[in-house]
């Protein structure tokens, strides 16, 4: 199994590869329902766009204050942009495209940014001093412990996106390479089993898996920056 | 991949080994940077061109709704204040109106009575004067026959005095006289 | 040596599907922490906001050690350092 594929390379070695060519993609196509859908907006809905439009940043807004309290509200937009950079970072897998989210320098930057957040959130919600003693609580023994599990976050939500992507993936093609080789193997002209059991498949691994890691992602942003404040 | 491989400039280059693949596993500083850009400008998307936007619109409508509310309320209490003063004016009027029936029925009592009084007087004058009339034309008729008498009187003294009174003329005077 | 070679990828990948064997203890955790999220929603549902919100990072957490498991797996198939030590 490969990595995702290499198209160009800067200098200094800095290499872009399918994962940042599809995520451009990706924001082209944001950009562009964003603007289709907040363009003209009037004060008496009479578009089905511009109740989507309201639809999406209500729904946003009640989740982020639902989750993170009133003082966090500014976090809706970069959560709904979490989330929909995940969703279709995964859905892309449907169409044939590596799916972003099955690179683990994406899931990895998104898990580092939160915990950066995260930080953040802690020094200035208990001052340096504070934060510093914050891993001294309850007793100073576990500091070790405290200090590991700040790092464990970010690796396990990285991992976790990346894990249940990557595996979909993974099994959806081993399952392509099986049916094509039965295929041959009943010397069908063309691979005619890899009709419907892969649909089934990318049914759960690509939509099913897709949208629950975004919101389990989502969540646990939320969940961990809101908790970071107490 | 396919479609990747349909653009000729964006072909792969080079790989560490040559296949056009990084490794499944690994650290691509390139990808790292370029997804820190993507998730800083997808947030600027959505702040800018949805959040924003539709926050725009609904503070504009939140401010309608509650324009209009001011409204209704002042509305409402304009009309409560109207509808107060057309009730207490509505009672005054018909105070005024009962005030006017009653002084109007009471003059027109008062005036009726002095009506019939008045009639009544005048009645008394007309009878007494009719009384007066007639208690004068009978004076006058008792007067005028009292004249007729005398001169009926004169007249047949006369008329003896004229003749030489015998029986028969007397009888035929009388007779003349009772024709007469 | 590539007999070496065979045996270390051989191995790698037996130890990778032993280190997957770390995934039973995270889906038996789960699979009781939806029951018992499933069961406090029957019981107080006005609350299953917050009670999906608790069983999903509780899920998070408990699902750590299945991943360090992934990740130890993940290593060992796709990066072979076991290679680099003959």
């Amino acid at each position: 199994m490969n990595g995702p594929k290499l198209i160009f390379q800067l200098p200094f070695g800095i290499n872009i590869t399918e994962t940042v060519f599809l995520s451009w993609c990706i924001i082209v196509a944001v950009a562009l329902l964003l603007l289709y859908l907040t363009h003209d907006m009037e004060k008496v809905p009479t578009k089905k766009r511009q109740v989507i439009a309201e639809w999406i940043v209500e729904t946003m807004n009640n989740l982020v204050k639902e989750n993170m309290g009133e003082k966090f509200m500014g976090f809706a937009p970069y959560i709904a942009g979490l989330f929909t950079y995940s969703i279709l970072g995964s859905l892309i897998g449907l169409i044939g495209l590596r799916p972003v989210t099955a690179d683990i320098n994406t899931t990895a930057t998104w898990a580092v940014t939160t915990a950066l957040m995260v930080q953040i959130v802690k020094v200035r919600t208990s001052g340096f001093g504070g934060y510093l003693k914050g891993f001294a609580e309850p007793v100073a023994a576990i500091t070790p412990l405290n200090i590991i599990s700040e790092f464990s976050t970010p690796v396990s939500m990285a991992f976790r996106h990346f894990g249940n992507i990557a595996a979909g993936m993974v099994i959806s093609s081993l399952i392509y390479m099986g049916l094509a080789s039965l295929s041959a193997a009943i010397h069908l002209p063309i691979p005619l089993l890899q009709v419907g059991l892969p649909a089934i498949l990318s049914l759960y691994f690509d939509i099913f898996s897709g949208f629950m890691q975004a919101y389990i992602f989502c969540m646990l942003t939320m969940v961990f920056i809101s908790s970071a404040a107490e | 991949m396919q479609i990747l491989d349909l653009i000729p400039s964006l072909s792969p280059i080079a790989a560490s080994d040559g296949s056009g693949f990084t490794p499944f596993i690994t650290i691509e500083l390139g990808t790292i940077i370029f997804v820190l850009l993507n998730l800083l400008i997808i947030y600027l998307l959505f702040k800018k061109f949805l959040f924003e936007r539709v926050q725009k619109i609904l503070d504009a409508r939140q401010n309608d709704v509650q324009a209009m509310y001011t409204d209704a309320e002042t509305a409402k209490e304009n009309a409560l204040s109207i509808e107060a003063d057309y009730t207490e004016k509505l009672s005054q009027a018909k105070d005024e109106a009962n005030e006017l029936v009653r002084s109007a029925t009471k003059r027109a009592q008062i005036r009726g009575e002095e009506i019939v009084n008045e009639a009544k007087e005048q009645a008394g004058h007309i009878k007494k004067r009719a009384e007066e009339d007639i208690e004068r034309e009978k004076k006058r008729a008792i007067n005028q026959i009292k004249d007729e008498i005398s001169d009926i009187a004169i007249d047949a003294a006369s008329k003896i005095a004229q003749k030489e009174i015998n029986a028969a003329d007397q009888e035929k005077l009388i007779e003349e006289f009772i024709s007469m | 040596m590539e007999l070496a070679r065979a045996i270390i990828l051989g191995a790698s990948a037996i130890g990778a599907g032993l280190a997957m064997i770390a995934g039973i203890g995270p889906g038996i955790g789960q699979g009781y922490a939806a029951g018992k999220a499933s069961e406090a929603v029957g019981r107080q549902p006005e609350a299953s906001g917050d009670i999906m919100r608790t069983m999903l990072i509780g899920c998070a957490v408990a699902e750590s050690t299945g991943i360090y498991g992934f990740v130890v797996a993940i290593i060992l198939l796709f990066i072979n350092p076991l290679i680099g030590m003959l």
